[in-house]
């Protein structure tokens, strides 16, 4: 199945899901490269590569809001706690938050520092600021605070989701995973 | 007397006509401009040249003779980023350490065209000197005059962006400079 059913995550979500998984952590590398390489062609290329992988995780991003939005959600294990629903639902939707507000700070920050960017090498980036030192500076904070949340409740969902999978003995990270899930 | 002394006056203004100096032109800073555009990614990275003069002796009839001599003050670069204006003072670049200021002096300047003229001289930047062509349009009307043009300089030979800069990419070899300077005739 494609779509998502109250039991289990179609294909879509799962690719979604992984494909961004991967990017994200590729994109930590990328940041923290770019940002201590010292002035030279290669630090200008990896920020190239930071900047597009980070456009492509706003698309991304977008259609999978979308496409959770238009689809149902697997309901969580009936038993669980309701402190540990309250805490899925707040980190699921902070998770949505920041993969949203990083890019988007990244995005100011590039416009504000007014600095020519093609995305993938491939087509301009608009600028969605004008150029400000100022806000630059601010950005550049925002954007590296918002990192630090994200590493941190990254961590968090990823300890609940092998709790979940060792500790609880619950399928919820097994459905995630390619190819299980298609008994519903 | 009084007749042989006016005789004497026409006289000499008219030999003074005949071999009458170029003038002498002085910028008006304001109504001024050089800009460069450099490229990024094959993008156009644009910046100006905010602290220039420019010094002209120059008759648009008779322009052999004439001498041109504009001085560039690099410190007042602006490529319109904090980022990248801070960039372009290291070594690898201006080295404004070392070169505050470039400057081109020609005393070859000929007419190709109506208005159309070309100033062959030297280039002094980053403290290499360059046999280089400056091609410029003449819009004269009494005492003023606009002076316009534009020319394509390659800046490895001048040693801006050494090192791993030194290949033409990300940041490509060929600069454009384009000029429109507004020129006063000195009283």
């Amino acid at each position: 199945m494609l779509r998502n059913t109250r039991e289990s995550w179609g294909a879509p979500a799962k690719l979604l899901h992984w494909t961004m998984a991967a990017l994200v952590f590729a994109q930590f590398a990328l940041g923290w490269l770019a940002a201590s390489w010292r002035l030279s062609p290669t630090k200008l290329n990896l920020f190239v590569w930071h900047k597009s992988t980070g456009i492509l995780l706003l698309a991304l991003v977008t259609v999978r809001i979308v496409w959770r939005l238009l689809n149902p959600t697997p309901a969580l294990p009936a038993g669980l706690p309701r402190w540990e629903r309250a805490a899925a639902r707040a980190s699921h939707l902070l998770l949505y938050l920041l993969l949203v507000a990083m890019p988007l700070t990244g995005w100011i920050i590039n416009s504000t520092a007014n600095i020519p960017f093609r995305v993938f090498w491939l087509f301009p980036l608009p600028d969605i600021t004008a150029p400000d030192k100022a806000l630059e500076e601010l950005a550049k904070k925002v954007h590296l605070g918002l990192f630090i949340a994200l590493a941190l409740t990254l961590t968090v969902h990823i300890g609940a989701a092998l709790r979940h999978h060792f500790v609880k003995h619950n399928d919820i990270l097994a459905r995630m995973l390619p190819g299980k899930g298609r008994r519903a | 007397m009084n007749l042989r002394a006016r005789l004497a006056g026409a006289l000499l203004l008219a030999s003074v006509g005949a071999t009458a100096p170029a003038a002498d032109w002085g910028m008006d800073a304001a109504a001024s401009r050089l800009e460069f555009i450099a490229t990024y990614e094959r993008q156009a990275a644009p910046g100006v040249f905010r602290r220039f003069n420019t010094r002209l002796r120059f008759d648009p009839e008779r322009p052999q003779g004439g001498r041109l001599h504009v001085t560039v003050m690099l410190a007042n670069t602006d490529m319109d980023s904090t980022d990248i204006n801070e960039a372009i003072r290291a070594p690898e670049w201006f080295d404004l350490a070392r070169f505050q200021q470039a400057e081109f002096t020609s005393s070859d300047i000929r007419r190709t065209a109506p208005r159309q003229y070309v100033a062959r001289g030297v280039l002094r930047l980053k403290g290499v000197n360059r046999e280089v062509t400056v091609p410029f349009t003449w819009d004269g009307a009494g005492d003023t005059a606009v002076m316009a043009g534009e020319l394509t300089l390659d800046r490895t030979a001048f040693g801006i962006g050494t090192g791993e800069w030194a290949a033409g990419d990300p940041i490509g070899l060929h600069v454009k400079v384009k000029f429109k300077v507004t020129l006063r005739k000195a009283g």
